[in-house]
């Protein structure tokens, strides 16, 4: 048998009302992700508010990003999840410091601008020492999501650009640290969904969101042979191709496609000498 | 291990016993209370979100990992997020749609197949993790698998997943239609291969 169009219509909806697909949440869910708003806000206003002091040195880098970790497919456990996985501690085991919440007083029509958190940071452990830099007054600034990627960058994301500098934009958010050793991943803030790789070297490579296209007008969903025109240098491996980038001698564009005649699932603008 | 379907009222009760008194709430303030409506915006969104990211990512672990990693960001310019979105639920789910493709770009390129950590715990063997449907649903690329939820999951039109993702109509009607032609050939070798008709 085949289905229909109004078959798997149906199927679909029935596959996505299923009671099947809720997911148990966690009893303390709700204080394991305060728990990380609290500390995405005291990693903020250490960074803001206590600029120049010698204190803000300290500074938690380690494996809060989420979405800026790499290299690593072992995600932490989450603390949300369905689970009662003893080694979700991470998400657990700081909320104790953090203050529960009230039931709801009516205050969210609070005019006020966001306050940010006063507690200072907490000067100790398992910090790793790093110089709050220039970037300590970063505000984030979203990219458009329709910023064309190359020849040389994505807007004021150029390649080659110090790690410092690339924060300065603003456009790895407020709480962009400088990369460690090897290859660290940011997104861009904002829903461009693109993101950059940066060593301690500079800006090694940009991946495109889902709106950003090459000069040559090539971006995430463009079909296989659009690309081979556009470049016709390129060197296709089938379910991926690179190319030297028009008007950037440093630059090298990879593309992946979804198989060998797919379209294109991701557009990567890297420096060709880059580790990355 | 296994842990039951936590209702909304158990979240509830669980942070009422919290220590801190209304009376606490003035004394700290404006972020208190910013929190604390916060707080009630999660533990009422939450179910919602955890079966919304269990449809975008195919698989429990990535969902409640995206949803804190997004619900956390979200949570600290929650004051802004409100003021500037009108529909914070909304701006949620959109902003989990976009960063569920984007990190599955970065971090799964290896690992197409949804492999479920260990972490995860009791997921119970029942037929939902093998239905055809699910399953082919899976191996969809992560944009394509997100037309599709935000089409039939969220009821949003072509207009509006366009602006979602950030992309063109045109993006999302070739993806939409690559995606409805892969499940239908997956589940018509499903049903041939088990010889149904």
């Amino acid at each position: 048998m085949s289905f229909t169009d109004d078959e798997l219509d149906q199927e679909l909806h029935r596959l996505f009302e299923d009671d099947r697909l809720a997911l148990p949440a966690r009893p303390d869910a709700d204080m394991a992700v305060l728990a990380g708003v609290k500390r995405i806000r005291r990693r903020r206003a250490m960074l803001s508010g206590v600029a120049g002091a010698s204190a803000v040195a300290a500074v938690l880098v380690v494996g809060f990003t989420l979405t800026a970790n790499q290299g690593s497919d072992q995600q932490p456990p989450s603390g949300l999840g369905p689970v009662a996985t003893s080694s979700s501690s991470k998400p657990t085991s700081s909320t104790k410091d953090s203050s529960p919440p009230e039931p709801p007083p009516p205050t969210s029509e609070a005019p006020e601008p966001p306050a940010e958190p006063e507690q200072p940071p907490p000067a100790t452990s398992t910090t790793e020492t790093r110089s709050p830099g220039p970037s300590a007054r970063v505000l984030g600034l979203p990219l458009s999501a329709n910023t064309a990627i190359g020849p040389t960058g994505l807007g004021s994301l150029q390649l080659g650009m110090t790690a410092e500098a690339a924060i300065e934009t603003g456009h790895l958010g407020p709480d962009a640290q400088p990369p460690g050793a090897g290859c660290q991943t940011y997104s861009v803030y904002g829903d461009s969904g693109a993101s950059v790789a940066m060593t301690s070297g500079g800006l090694q490579a940009i991946t495109a969101g889902p709106g950003n296209r090459t000069p040559e007008g090539v971006g995430v969903g463009s079909a296989k042979q659009q690309v081979v025109d556009a470049y016709p240098g390129l060197a296709d491996q089938g379910s991926t191709a690179s190319a030297t980038v028009p008007g950037n001698t440093s630059g090298m564009y990879t593309f992946q496609f979804d198989g060998p005649d797919g379209s294109v699932v991701s557009v990567r603008l890297a420096l060709s000498s880059s580790a990355c | 291990m296994a842990q039951p379907a936590a209702p909304a009222g158990k979240l509830t009760r669980a942070v009422d016993g919290g220590v801190e008194g209304p009376e606490c709430a003035l004394v700290r303030g404006y972020q208190v209370g910013e929190v604390a409506d916060f707080g009630e915006f999660v533990r009422t969104a939450l179910p919602g979100l955890l079966r919304y990211g269990h449809a975008l990512t195919g698989n429990p672990h990535d969902a409640a990992d995206l949803v804190q990693t997004v619900l956390e960001k979200v949570g600290s310019r929650w004051t802004m997020v409100q003021r500037k979105t009108g529909d914070p639920l909304a701006y949620i789910r959109r902003s989990m749609a976009n960063a569920h493709i984007s990190r599955w770009r970065r971090t799964r390129k290896e690992n197409l197949v949804a492999d479920i950590p260990d972490a995860v715990g009791p997921q119970s063997p029942d037929s939902f993790e093998n239905e055809p449907l699910w399953q082919a649903l899976r191996e969809l690329p992560p944009r394509q698998r997100a037309v599709v939820v935000l089409r039939y999951y969220e009821g949003l039109s072509e207009a509006e997943i366009a602006e979602s993702l950030g992309v063109s109509q045109g993006t999302v009607k070739s993806q939409a239609s690559k995606a409805m032609g892969s499940l239908r050939v997956k589940l018509d070798g499903h049903y041939e291969g088990r010889g149904e008709q």
